[in-house]
């Protein structure tokens, strides 16, 4: 835990200009008033516009250190740093993941304050659709961490250049459709309500398939492709099976 | 050690008493049907200075990353302190400084950052002992490791290295980046290391000439097998370059048949006579050689260790195939 809390630390330190940047673009919708289409629009288009830069490092940050942070050690032949210290694997792994989500939700906070605190929660409940800070917070934690996980995982398959692509390629083709037809048959099914477990599992299978990645494949490349490739799909097929059960016998199957 | 010379003297020590051990190593690469290592073993006892050389290609950077628990073995087993490098890294590197042939530290942190993050992740860390060392090599503590050049990021990694008081120093070639000012800093350094806490160094590299001055045991890699380990006064004692002249045989294409009683690595023929290295010289077999009827001005030298690598390391050799 003091490892990878040293880890995150040094991630964080290593980026604090981003912290700044982020603090910048919150205040530049406050200059939103003095443009001739938004003065007076208090109901309307402007909270949607000055949350507009917390949204859109909501999106964009998580995605770029995402997919950065981590496999840009592997591929760049940097990991070797952190694996010649006494830390575990996961303390690594845990360490550079940790950075990049509190680097990507700190600057949403950063870039969202300024508006937060001049317009109050009645913009922010305006501006996406009656959520309450903690309602937010709920959404924005795992959207930004799927969406960091879900960058990692893509740059891996894509940045490592090993053999292994051609097998992910193929599992996809598969298991994609077969997951979006599941998913299908739930909606009609009358389960859309429960639709709340599929980002759950989803970040549940990343994480794991990041951690064996790091925890097996270490600083090798092409080992790290694999245990990536082996976990990922192996959790996606069960999670395959699962839906398609739960599908089947929710049409009345069983 | 199938395909290793060794004299047996300097017999490495049994496994746990080592601070390496490195029992039939095999590293295989993707479909690739040639091993990068081939059953490597060799053990490096405490307080030694073991240099492993080889070309490139050899197999030294996968043995290293293996000993660092960095990458699995495809069989056979790496181990420091008699405990798994795989299995153990994280605890094992609480013991070990690694020098790395491309510095590896992030770009972005500065020497001084650098050593307040290792005084976070070791139990014992002697951050002062840093900053004396980055003075005497006249690094500055301040500018990002990114923007050093190649000489300051392998002294400023040798400065982290030692910072930990590690009981075993690992070397990955770190010379060619080294200008001959830095380089000469460096090995001052790694004297005065040894001198002091007797530290156990595994080193590989090409610099042969500076390797000579500190390490007490070869080995040699070619094409993916240890062919060679020995101490390095075994090494020069039993390698030498013969000159003489041969009176005895007409024919210059049966030149070197003489040398019977040795294993002649290279015999070349000069104008003056002829030239040859044997890896098994011994005073008495020299001694009954200058006997030999036609023999002339037969005399004996040392070579150094770049010859011997030469001539271990270059061609196919008696030497390369465990002949003795």
């Amino acid at each position: 835990m003091r490892g990878a809390l040293a880890v995150a630390a040094r991630e964080i330190a290593e980026r604090k200009l981003v912290f700044f940047g982020a603090f910048v673009a919150g205040l530049l919708p406050l200059g939103l008033p003095l443009v001739p289409a938004f003065r007076g629009d208090a109901h309307g288009a402007r909270p949607m516009a000055m949350l507009l830069p917390a949204a859109a490092i909501a999106a964009a940050f998580p995605i770029f250190f995402g997919a950065t942070i981590l496999v840009g050690d592997i591929a760049q032949k940097r990991l070797g740093f952190y694996f010649s210290r006494p830390l575990s694997a996961a303390s690594i792994w845990a360490g550079k993941l940790l950075g990049a989500l509190l680097i990507s939700v700190g600057c949403v906070l950063l870039a969202g304050a300024p508006v937060f605190f001049l317009e109050g929660e009645r913009a922010l409940s305006l501006a996406t659709g009656g959520l309450d800070p903690r309602g937010l917070a709920a959404l924005t934690l795992p959207g930004v961490l799927l969406l960091l996980l879900f960058a990692h995982v893509v740059a891996s398959l894509a940045r490592l250049r090993s053999a292994w692509i051609v097998l992910d390629l193929l599992l996809a083709a598969f298991f994609v459709p077969a997951i979006a037809l599941s998913l299908r048959s739930l909606f009609f099914a009358g389960l859309r309500g429960s639709f709340w477990f599929l980002p759950v599992a989803l970040i549940a299978i990343l994480l794991a398939a990041s951690c064996v990645q790091i925890i097996d494949g270490r600083t090798d490349a092409r080992r790290s492709h694999g245990a990536l490739s082996v976990t990922l799909w192996a959790l996606i097929a069960v999670f395959t099976a699962i839906l398609g059960g739960l599908a089947w016998w929710r049409a009345g199957g069983g | 050690m199938s395909a290793t010379l060794s004299t047996g003297s300097a017999a490495p020590g049994a496994l746990g008493s080592s601070a390496v051990d490195v029992r039939r190593l095999v590293v295989r690469y993707g479909e690739n049907p040639k091993p990068t290592l081939q059953e490597v073993s060799f053990s490096v006892p405490r307080g030694s200075v073991y240099a492993l050389l080889g070309r490139i290609g050899a197999g030294k950077s996968s043995l290293v990353r293996c000993l660092l628990g960095q990458q699995k073995p495809t069989a056979g087993s790496c181990a420091l302190f008699g405990e798994g490098a795989w299995k153990n890294r994280a605890r094992l590197m609480a013991r070990v400084g690694v020098v790395p042939e491309d510095p590896d530290a992030p770009p972005a942190m500065t020497g001084r950052q650098l050593a307040a993050l290792c005084s976070r992740l070791y139990p014992a860390w002697g951050g002062g002992s840093v900053f004396d060392r980055l003075r005497r090599f006249d690094v500055p503590a301040d500018i990002a490791f990114g923007s050093l050049s190649k000489s300051q990021k392998t002294l400023v990694s040798l400065a982290l290295a030692l910072g930990s008081s590690p009981d075993l120093l690992i070397l990955d070639d770190p010379m060619p980046g080294l200008d001959a000012v830095a380089r000469a800093a460096f090995f001052d350094e790694l004297v005065g290391e040894l001198a002091d806490r007797g530290t156990t160094v595994l080193f590989t590299s090409h610099d042969l000439a500076g390797v000579e001055k500190m390490a007490d045991r070869v080995g040699i890699l070619k094409g993916g097998k240890l062919v060679l380990d020995e101490s390095l006064d075994d090494l020069k004692g039993r390698f030498q370059r013969l000159r003489y002249r041969n009176e005895g045989m007409e024919d210059p294409a049966s030149y070197g048949q003489e040398l019977s009683a040795f294993d002649a690595v290279k015999v070349k023929v000069r104008g003056w006579g002829i030239e040859a290295v044997v890896s098994n010289y011994g005073d008495e077999s020299f001694a009954r050689f200058r006997a030999l009827e036609g023999i002339g001005d037969a005399e004996a030298s040392a070579l150094s260790l770049e010859e011997i690598f030469a001539a271990v390391a270059g061609e196919a050799s008696p030497a390369a195939h465990g002949k003795k």
